[in-house]
């Protein structure tokens, strides 16, 4: 007995003594399927000596006996052996279904998921790989919790809403911050002509590897000025050590739109409008003029009824094509991807493509340095349909009378009521080209044992060509076109950081973990555009600028901001169980004025792993169990370049430049401040099968930056001031459960958030559009709610259009009671996605929902007006009121005449839904049928995309947003939920093939 | 040693401390600091053009200012058409509280005003007295043409009989004055566009190419005060420029509209291929235009309109035409042919209209200075190939006027003034009067609403 602990002493002695000489080798292998597992880091914790399995899972390396080694891979549990004196350790990785272990990408930096003190909602890659859409926003709508996303329209590579735990700003941009590999990119769109074009849309969301939407402070803080929106990270794919792999994915479908409205036919035209003329006393001549010389003159010829929706819309085709390889070894891993997309819109003469090819790798120089680099170059070409408000939008053709033909004698009628805009599509183009470079580059140091310096420079190039050509025929639209016009406007957004971080981590003694983070960056943004107007054109065939004989009109400008940042933020572990983080970044800008250059902005959070703790260890029902709690200030400064100054701008009076005010100073404006309180429970229960995480959060935004009205006799409409206060609280749930495991798995992906936006504020000032809006931004409500006369039917007794009053009711449109109509803004939305797999096959149902919202179709004035202009009518008009008695909603028609037209409720719907968003199924071949090909994988699938709309909606489509081209800022935060002649999503079909070599 | 990239670290804090600088160094690239906008004699020269350049917009004197005068006279002469809502609600007198054209209106020509007044507080500046006076006086007659439009539209119409005590508009004579105002009475605002105009009319030269002149303020003043029924200084004004203002009419009652500041052309809004009031949404050829080189065909010239014009006239044989623009693909459209063009100057003021006043004037005081009302009638008559009139009474003088300054932004003014109906409603019907926008209520308490909204 003495021998042997006298041995086992002499090897504790020794083994110490001689603990750098001690290597050991293994095999890591996959805990199903008994395969080698290349690219798994093995670490000695709390070292930085490491290495990575190779291709077949082995791996070698020396590390004193006693330390601890890390067995870490995406996607599987991590796992840490305590060395004793083995020198062989094969190790089986049991896949992450919990993902509790997951490596979450956070701000400069990743963490652990259960060590996380933060609200992130994380979006995997290989989710939203191969959906029909050109942006990424597109793909990860409905499945982060708390993260609402409305696409503007169904024009492909258009402006996306994305609104991270509600609107915090008035007239501040309300999009989150995107950071692209650590490099803060360019999200705002630059283009001229027509709706917001959508920057993301250069990215292939194929190269993604995960999305990370950091929602709180303790989360996004550390983005200071900018972080009030929300943060959005973005990893693209890295290499892997290990054998090197190829993959090929093609597909290709078609869509249609999600939903298509009705229109009067030719004989219920001519009913309804001769009874809407007759009504206000027109007479049968006065009719038959008004048809001939505005409708046609063949306007009795009973075999002209044209369908005019129809032509609207085309057969969406879509195909996408990705190729790329990875693989590396210890010290170097790459991967580098082509992938090309072309879609079509569902609207005539819309279509997205984009070309694209990213380089990721990185390389260890050698023990202490390693330096990378992600490039990415792609250029997206969108042909564009006009704005939504332009008569060249085709959706608007559905206002032209039945009796009108959109061609005679084989060509396009250009004599229509309004522009018959499909004569653009022929005689004209409106095109922008986009060319994106995104580069970082980094070197990463360990200077000393714990303590990384990095340093990494990024660049974010956008350089974007609009190009229109309006030939001779398309006059009708464009007088301006009568001779030919064209015109080419360019846009260059040269914008670099460079960040400096110093990163210490240590272990003490096992129980204390501390990360340390200290950093520093500079930001620098520089935009410039130029716009040439070219009219006159000997012919069509001639489209180019240089062609034209004269140039009516031209522009140049260039505008920059920049952002000074210094930043710390410690994370302190006691016991694995108790964490404590808390970070600090100052923040100045030239946006700011001169009065209030530097913004503080500090956050702090706590969290306790409950199921570390002895008393609940024991328990086998409850697997996890965290409590956090954070909270901090962050800022929003995505607002105007010079808004701090009083400014002249130039006024032209023929050949004489003068000069002219544009706005007033205000030199202590500076950034909007959020406070952010957010506390949040995560649950595993039954062996982390069932995972539940619920989120409560309050952000009060105050020093709203607004731009407060005044009155208009001072010479401005608004000034810009820090004034005001939003608030936006809500909770968020997901679950995630794993209802089968075995052969036949099943994994239910439930989220759901309640956010609830009430601007607290104002300075005794409201914000209202008039016109066709009825959004208005008033103290007490939430942003954006709808205001004005409540519709009250019909009078039963004559036909007129009736509002409330305070008391009753009035026929009289000013007299009405103004009062609150709608509220645009859902009372929860989210989405549940069931995964089944069983085999080969796997089947992914995912349905997406909003609830509560309203949506005003501010084109019922014209569509559904009983009569009121001469365009077409949708079918429910022939419901009108028509002789006393008659019940109904419907006034009776009146042309010329308002009768119920005005804004008003009766355009007001609940615009609720739910959206078979994407359903996909998949079948993977089996592995022994590929040996004899040569192939790693091979799946087939088919996927579909909006599917299934249920919705009360009576519009194309419930998820609409149609702010003006051009609209300031403001204007589009507010102006939310409208329908005008707005484009419906596509239902898309696709079927692909995905290849591994 | 490895250590030896430490260097790194104090390079990059070097690099740190530079960029402390770097938050000043953006500039605006289009525009300049008000606090170096009107420093010297030559900007504030520039800070008058600038006044030109606002006021020329398609909101004011590009066209809402003239087409609303004749949209809100309403559906006898004309038939709007088109969709713009905002323009039809006036025509038909179904204007909503915050209808878009009237919240334009009021706010650029707000905003023009304050580009004139930050001229005038800063006119010291310069020191040269024939300069200085120019621009005071460019800047004065400006701004008192805003304020003159304005409180037609805005307001119940001046009453020459009456006191005028009734709200007006808020006259801005300040610059930057973001106080809550109140609304002037109608006859301190007909005052001060008078007082400004007397002023200008003194300060101003009387060549100054097509800018503001002393006869132009002159013949504005013969238009104020005609507005307002003083018939005694409307006919000296007019004569006036008749006599000495050095305009001569034109041949034709076509080229006024087709040639670019006309012998006749007294003041007119200058636009070419690349300055004017708008090609698509905006400005008056955009609307009245029906041709398939311009305009949208929005405004139909009525049968009844067509009516009012004896045979052989060439102001309906000339100037009326069958509009074939694509909208109106029947093609039996008759249009307003005084605004064809939207390259070319729009006519605010000319010599007709003067004899007109004077005519008019020296009837109703029963006076002959300058020339006979008949024969300042005749004059207008023979110009438009009519044959002379051989008495004349007041309708008349009312028809000729309707006739030959139609669509030219007078005719809700003028009925206003004789007090006659306008589509069944009396002249001073509180549908005939702009709203006052809805977002300048909301911003300013202490204005009231006018009756009807």
């Amino acid at each position: 007995m003495k021998q042997i602990l006298l041995s086992l002493l002499l090897v504790l002695v020794f083994g110490f003594a001689y603990a750098q000489a001690q290597t050991i080798t293994g095999k890591v292998t996959d805990a199903t399927n008994q395969e080698g597992v290349p690219g798994v880091s093995v670490v000695v914790k709390g070292t930085t000596t490491g290495t990575i399995t190779d291709s077949n899972g082995t791996y070698s390396l020396s590390a004193p006996s006693g330390s601890t080694l890390v067995f870490q891979l995406l996607g599987y549990k991590s796992q840490e052996i305590v060395l004793a004196s083995q020198s062989v350790i094969d190790i089986a990785l049991q896949s992450d279904a919990s993902t509790l272990d997951d490596v979450v990408v956070v701000a400069y930096g990743t963490q652990q998921k259960r060590d996380i003190t933060g609200s992130i909602a994380s979006v995997k890659g290989s989710d939203i790989q191969n959906i029909p859409v050109p942006s990424l926003e597109s793909a990860i709508q409905g499945r982060a919790a708390g993260v609402q996303i409305t696409s503007g329209s169904g024009k492909v590579g258009q402006g996306i809403n994305v609104r991270v735990r509600g609107s915090a700003s008035l007239s501040a941009n309300n999009q989150p911050l995107y950071v692209i590999d650590g490099i803060i990119v360019t999200a705002n769109s630059v283009n001229a002509n027509d709706e917001n074009l959508n920057p993301m849309a250069d990215i292939n969301p194929n190269d993604i590897e995960s999305i990370e939407v950091l929602k709180d402070a303790a989360a996004s803080a550390l983005y200071g000025a900018r972080a009030s929106n929300g943060v959005v990270l973005i990893t693209t794919k890295k290499g892997k050590a290990g054998k090197g792999s190829v993959n090929i994915n093609y597909s290709a479908g078609s869509g249609r739109p999600t939903r298509k409205r009705e229109f009067l036919n030719r004989a219920e035209y001519i009913e309804l409008y001769t009874e809407g003329m007759k009504n206000v006393g027109r007479s049968d001549a006065f009719i038959e003029s008004r048809f001939n010389n505005r409708v046609s003159t063949t306007w009795k010829d009973p075999n002209i009824d044209t369908n005019w929706e129809n032509l609207a819309f085309q057969n969406a085709g879509f195909q996408q094509l990705d190729i790329n390889a990875s693989g590396g070894n210890e010290k170097t891993r790459f991967f580098v991807g082509a992938g090309y997309i072309d879609q079509k819109g569902i609207l005539v003469g819309n279509r997205f493509t984009r070309m694209s090819a990213r380089l990721n790798a990185d390389s260890k120089i050698n023990d202490r340095l390693t330096v990378g680099a992600s490039f990415m170059l792609a250029q997206s070409k969108n042909y564009r349909a006009q704005n939504d408000a332009s008569f060249g939008n085709p959706l608007q053709l559905v206002a032209m009378p039945p009796m009108q033909q959109a061609y005679k004698d084989g060509e396009l009628n250009p004599s229509t009521l309004y522009y018959n805009s499909l004569l653009d599509l022929v005689h004209g183009f409106s095109t922008a080209k986009t060319y994106r470079n995104l580069t970082s580059l980094f070197a990463s140091y360990n200077v000393m044992k714990n303590l990384t310096f990095r340093s990494e420079v990024g660049l974010d190039i956008l350089q974007q060509v609009e190009e229109r050509y309006y030939g001779t025929k398309t006059a009708a639209n464009f007088s301006q076109a009568a001779k030919g016009f064209g015109s080419y406007s360019t846009a260059t957004i040269f914008n670099y950081m460079i960040t400096n971080t110093l990163n210490y981590t240590k272990n003490f003694n096992d129980i204390h973990n501390v990360d340390i983070l200290l950093g520093q960056s500079f930001q620098q943004s520089e935009e410039e555009s130029s716009n040439v107007d070219g009219q006159i054109f000997a012919l069509d065939d001639f489209k180019k600028i240089g062609s034209a004989a004269t140039f009516p009109g031209g522009s140049s400008g260039g505008t920059s901001n920049n952002f000074l940042s210094y930043f710390a933020r410690a994370n302190y572990k006691f016991k694995d169980k108790y964490l404590a983080s808390f970070s600090l970044r100052v923040d100045g800008s030239s946006r700011f004025g001169k009065n209030s250059r530097y913004g503080l902005f500090p956050a702090g959070s706590l969290g306790w792993i409950i199921s570390e703790e002895d008393f609940i260890k024991d328990l086998d029902f409850i697997s996890f169990l965290k409590l956090r709690t954070s909270f901090g200030i962050t800022g929003n400064a995505d607002f105007g370049d010079f808004g701090s100054f009083g400014l002249y701008g130039t006024s032209v009076y023929l050949d004489n430049a003068g000069t002219t005010p544009i706005s007033f100073p205000n030199p202590s404006l500076g950034w909007e401040s959020t406070q952010n309180f957010d506390m949040g429970i995560e649950i595993g229960i039954i062996k982390n099968r069932v995972n539940l995480g619920i989120d409560y959060y309050n952000k009060q935004t105050s020093d709203l930056l607004l731009n407060v009205p005044v009155p208009s006799t001072s010479g401005y409409t608004t000034l810009s001031q820090n004034i005001g206060k939003i608030r936006n609280r809500g909770i968020e749930v997901t679950i995630n459960s794993n209802n089968l495991v075995g052969d036949f798995k099943w994994n239910t992906s439930f989220n759901i958030a309640f956010n609830r936006n009430k601007v607290l504020d104002m300075a005794g000032q409201k914000i209202s559009y008039g016109g066709r809006t009825l959004n208005e931004a008033q103290a007490g409500q939430p942003i954006g709610i709808l205001f004005g006369a409540k519709y009250a039917g019909v009078d039963p007794a004559n036909g007129d259009a009736l509002y409330y009053t305070e008391t009753g009711t009035t026929k009289d449109y000013n007299a009405a009671f103004r009062q609150i109509i709608g509220d645009p803004n859902p009372d929860f939305i989210g989405g549940i996605t069931n995964t089944l797999t069983y085999k080969g096959f796997d089947l992914n149902i995912f349905f997406q929902y909003v609830y509560g919202n309203d949506v005003y179709n501010a084109a019922g004035e014209f569509m559904s007006s009983n009569a009121r202009y001469l365009d077409n009518q949708t079918k429910d008009q022939l419901n009108r009121w028509r002789k006393p008695g008659d019940i109904t909603n419907v006034p009776q028609a009146r042309h010329q005449r308002d009768n119920g037209s005005n804004p008003s409720s009766r355009f007001v719907y609940d615009a609720s839904y739910l959206r078979l968003k994407t359903a996909t199924l998949g079948y993977n071949v089996p592995k022994k049928l590929l040996d004899n090909a040569k192939l790693a994988s091979v799946r087939i699938y088919v996927s579909g995309q909006n599917l299934l709309t249920f919705t009360k909606y009576i519009g194309w489509d419930p998820e609409v947003s149609s702010a003006d081209p051009g609209s300031t800022t403001q204007r589009a935060n507010i102006i939310i939920g409208q329908d005008f002649y707005t484009p419906p999503q596509a239902r898309t079909i696709i079927f692909g093939i995905n290849v591994g070599f | 040693m490895k250590n030896k990239y430490l260097f790194l670290i104090p390079f990059v804090g070097l690099l740190l401390t530079s960029c402390f600088n770097k938050l000043d160094e953006p500039k605006p690239q289009n525009s300049i600091k008000v606090e170096e906008a009107l420093n010297t004699p030559d900007k504030i020269k520039k800070a008058v053009i600038g006044i030109y350049g606002n006021i020329r917009d398609g909101a004011l004197y590009g066209g809402d200012y003239q087409m609303c005068a004749d949209l809100l006279a309403g559906e006898f002469d004309i038939a709007w058409w088109g969709t713009f809502n905002n323009y039809e609600n006036i025509w038909s007198k179904q204007m909503v509280a915050d209808n878009a054209t009237a919240r334009t209106m009021w706010v650029f020509s707000y905003n023009t005003i304050n580009s004139a007044n930050k001229v005038l507080e800063n006119i010291q500046v310069i020191t040269d007295t024939d300069e200085r006076n120019q621009a005071k006086g460019e800047a004065l007659f400006l701004r008192a043409l805003c304020h003159f439009e304005l409180v037609r539209f805005y307001a119940q119409p001046y009453d020459a009989s009456g006191t005028n005590a009734g709200l007006g508009i808020p006259l801005a004579l300040k610059s930057d004055n973001f106080e809550k105002v109140k609304r002037n009475t109608i006859a301190e605002v007909y005052n001060q566009v008078v007082t400004d105009l007397l002023e200008a009319e003194t300060l101003l030269p009387v060549s100054n190419s097509y800018f503001a002149s002393k006869f132009r303020a002159s013949a504005y003043l013969a238009r104020v005060y005609l507005q307002m029924g003083n018939y005694t200084a409307a006919r000296d004004k007019a004569n006036d420029v008749i006599a000495n203002g050095g305009y001569t009419l034109n041949a034709t009652v076509t080229q006024a509209f087709t040639t670019n500041n006309s012998p006749e052309g007294i003041f007119e809004i200058q636009q070419n291929i690349t300055q004017n009031a708008g090609q698509a949404n905006a400005g008056l050829a955009t609307f009245y235009g029906n041709l398939p080189t311009a305009g949208r065909g929005d405004i139909e010239i009525t049968e009844d309109h067509l009516d009012l014009y004896e045979a052989n006239d060439k102001r309906a044989n000339d100037l009326i035409y069958i509009g074939d623009a694509a909208n109106s693909p029947g093609g039996d459209v008759p249009s307003c042919g005084k605004w064809t063009d939207p390259t070319k100057n729009y006519v605010l003021m000319r010599l007709a209209e003067m004899y007109l006043i004077r005519a008019e004037s020296n009837f109703a005081l029963n006076t002959v200075v300058g020339a006979t009302p008949l024969a300042d009638i005749n004059r207008i008559r023979n110009r438009a190939g009519l044959a002379n009139l051989t008495t004349l009474d007041l309708d008349a003088i009312k028809t000729e006027r309707t006739l030959e300054l139609a669509f030219e932004g007078h005719k809700s003014h003028d009925f206003k003034r004789w007090k006659e109906d306008i589509d069944g409603k009396p002249y001073n019907h509180p549908k005939l009067v702009f709203p006052i926008p809805r977002r300048e209520l909301d911003a300013n308490p202490n204005l009231v609403q006018n009756a009807g909204y």
